[in-house]
């Protein structure tokens, strides 16, 4: 049974001035306690903006969406700003329908997400 | 998991097709259920964006069933498909006999891209979603 749990992976980069999390994989009831738990551990010492790469991100559901407010929510305790980076229609859809668009930075790409939201090198040694 | 079709000639008139498919009442099995309804909804010509909807709807609906589950049971899922037209039906036997809670993100979705929604609960405490999904029409 286990062999049919969607598998998810996340990887982490931290950057000088910001953090990119890439997720790859299904978001769903099934996968997102494990994920959240990783996600929760790299926040716990992040001091600069993070930037959540959804480009691999083949399916989400609300457990996904609710993974992605509890980071943002978390993330706002440490004094840490999140962004989401390219989103595919249908989870760019999700966040519509849920009115997270207007809670979320969302960027067509990773790199524009950087450009908008990765500290300078220089300030961020906070 | 099982998987049984109930369907006739398409020559006759009154035709129903209906698939049920019944699972193990667990998350690990969601995502099997989710490329069952997307293979039924390309038979009946659904497009890629109505597929996904209803791959993301089947899903929601199961989750918040699967949270009130009672542990060991099955999930069961029943698809009528008419001409333009999918019916789905989802229903588990639950430890608290309630209706699904509407104010949550995953109502908020399922409303949005099921079409019509409506839930039920038995006299055994079975809960069931049923949800209806047009072709052809924008959600």
């Amino acid at each position: 049974m286990h062999s049919l749990t969607p598998r998810v992976r996340l990887f982490s980069r931290r950057l000088p001035g910001h953090t990119v999390i890439a997720v790859r994989g299904e978001l769903d009831i099934a996968t997102t306690a494990a994920l959240r738990d990783r996600i929760l551990t790299l926040l716990k010492d992040m001091t600069t903006p993070l930037i959540i790469d959804l480009s691999g991100v083949s399916f989400c559901d609300a457990s996904g969406l609710r993974l992605l407010v509890g980071t943002q929510r978390r993330a706002r305790l440490h004094g840490v700003t999140v962004a989401l980076a390219a989103p595919r229609p249908h989870v760019r859809k999700l966040l519509r329908i849920t009115g997270l668009d207007h809670a979320f930075a969302i960027h067509a790409t990773v790199a524009a997400a950087q450009r908008s939201h990765a500290h300078a090198p220089h300030s961020s040694a906070a | 998991m099982t998987e049984e079709t109930a369907a006739r000639p398409a020559s006759v008139s009154d035709v129903r097709d209906v698939v049920t498919v019944r699972l193990p009442a667990d998350s690990a099995y969601l995502s099997v259920l989710r490329t069952a309804t997307a293979g039924l909804a390309a038979r009946l010509d659904f497009n890629l964006d109505e597929i996904e909807d209803l791959r993301i709807a089947i899903d929601e609906a199961c989750a918040m069933l699967l949270a009130q589950a009672v542990p060991g049971t099955d999930l069961t899922c029943e698809f009528e498909l008419t001409d333009d037209a999918m019916s789905i039906s989802v229903s588990v036997l639950t430890v608290d006999g309630l209706e699904p809670s509407r104010d949550t993100f995953a109502w908020t979705v399922l409303s949005s891209l099921a079409g019509d929604v409506d839930a039920e609960v038995g006299v055994d405490d079975r809960v069931t979603i049923v949800m209806n999904k047009r072709r052809g029409k924008t959600s």
